[in-house]
Parts: C-alpha cells; structure tokens; sequence
C-alpha cells in the first residue's frame, strides 16, 4: 500500500476515529494523539494488512490497543465527569431538551473501559456486533452481554433524565 | 427504546476538531516513517553487501592459500638440523601478512561510518 492510498483511506476513517477516540477518552489532545499513533502504526503494518477484515476495522483495532497501551503507561484519565457534580442528572428542564455531549460522559463514564468502547462502536460509529468482536478482541457473545449490560444503563440514565 | 439510546448518543457525539492540523501533522509522521523506513532498507542492503565481501574475500584467499599448500607441499626438516633451517619460509610471512591485511579490510569496511539518519540542521 503506498503512501497515498494509505492517506485516503485513512482520510475515510478519521473523522469517526477521532470521535469514538474523544468519546472514549474525554481529552480531545489526548485522543488525536493516539489517533495519530493508531495511524502511524498501521502504516507501518501497513504491508500485513490482508483485507481480511474490513480496513475501518482494522484501523479501530489498531487504535483501540493504543488506547489500552497509553491507560496502562500513562494512566489517563478515562472519565473526567468522576467529580460527584458529574454524577448528577440535570434533566431535560436543565437545557434545551436537546442531549449535550456531557451527558455523554454521565450515562457512561463510570462503565469499564471495554463495555464503553462496545457501545460507543454499536450506537455511535455503526458498527456490528461481529466487528465490535474484532475490534476488541473478544468472542461476539462477550459483546453482546457488554451491549445488554450497557444499553440497561444508559436506558437507566434516560429514564432518570426524563423524570427530572 | 433502542431508538432513544441511538438518537442519545447522536446527540452526544462529539465533534472532534478542525482535521486541517490533524491531516498536516498526520502528513508530516507519515513522511518520517518513511525516511526512517528508507534509511533502515539502505542499512540492511549496505549489511548485506559487506557480509559478501568479506565472504568472498575469505573464500579467494582460503582458497588460495589452499592451492598454493597443495602445489608446494611442506617438507619437514630432518632431526638435527640447525636453528637457520627451522625460520620460517619467505612464503608463510606473505601469509601472514594477508591474513592480517584482510582483517583490517574486513574491520575497516564494517566500521565505516554510517550515512547519518537525518541530515545534520
């Protein structure tokens, strides 16, 4: 793969990497650096990329160790709403009715690491369950009890912000 | 439900950044592992090269001093005979020299001084 059409297709696939980055990470510095570190490291590995899977899914692979790596050596702080003022619902009279990105980090910011990263792949980048599988690492039937788990407390969070 | 938890997380997606600045750096990273990669196949070739050499060196001159064993066989000296007839023949201080000759090449041509990785700012 040269360089040029690694660049387009990495260019296909950076603006929802960086979001489920950002999401995962809550530091937008934070998450394009490891954005740029998933990229270069693919590109690197590059020459071993079969077309197996699909190349989003590698690429999200990719990132996602790299996520794990800079946890483990950096211990980056994955939820920044911890704060107890974070774990507060404000409710629909709090804002326009409309969701902000916050609320985000409050319906699943305490979640472990893999059951956040299953749903923000499932419901925000579209991806399925057998890529999920891929991209993570684990059997499909792990995703699916992470997406059962996690879809319960999100819904739980909604129910909460509706009755606010 | 499940269409509440998918327009929730529309809703919260975060918009990451203006991907101009992350595009250049992105550029600039992938121009470096380049030169990185270039630099690391010229090494492994200029390697591979010197590993030759000295290959064929060692079988040139092996070989030689193999020939030139069998076409003037050794002739031991007789008991008795004095110190002046057991110096070494002219022939094994060519040898000598060569082998030492050669290990200094091969020394020489694997301690080279490298082409710098970058070029000197």
């Amino acid at each position: 793969m040269t360089r040029e059409e690694f660049i387009g297709l990495a260019t296909g696939e950076q603006e929802s990497l960086r979001r489920f980055l950002l999401s995962l990470c809550g530091d937008p510095a934070e998450a394009d650096d490891i954005a740029q570190d998933a990229l270069m490291n693919a590109y690197v590995a590059s020459a071993s990329f079969r077309g197996a899977a699909r190349f989003s899914t590698w690429l999200f692979r990719i990132a996602y160790n790299c996520f794990i790596d800079r946890l483990r050596s950096r211990k980056i702080q994955t939820s920044p709403l911890d704060a107890p003022a974070a774990q507060t619902v404000p409710g629909p009279d709090a804002t326009d009715g409309r969701f902000r990105h916050e609320d985000l980090h409050r319906a699943i910011g305490r979640l472990p690491d893999k059951e956040r990263a299953a749903l923000l792949l499932f419901y925000m980048e579209d991806k399925s369950v057998k890529e999920i599988a891929v991209i993570l690492e684990i059997p499909a039937g792990s995703v699916r009890a992470y997406l059962t788990r996690g879809r319960r407390h999100v819904k739980e969070y909604l129910e909460k912000w509706k009755t606010r | 439900m499940e269409n509440e938890i998918k327009e929730f997380f529309r809703q919260t997606a975060p918009k990451p950044a203006d991907p101009t600045s992350f595009t250049l750096e992105l550029n600039a990273r992938l121009a470096a592992v380049e030169q990185i990669k270039a630099y690391r196949d010229r090494e492994i070739r200029r390697t591979r090269r010197v590993f030759l050499i000295v290959f064929v060196a060692g079988l040139l001159v092996g070989g030689a001093l193999a020939a030139f064993l069998i076409l003037h066989p050794l002739t031991l000296p007789e008991p008795g005979l004095s110190p002046e007839d057991l110096a070494p023949a002219p022939w094994r201080w060519a040898a000598a020299g060569a082998v030492v000759l050669g290990t200094v090449l091969a020394a020489i041509l694997l301690t080279r001084r490298r082409t710098p990785l970058l070029p000197r700012i």
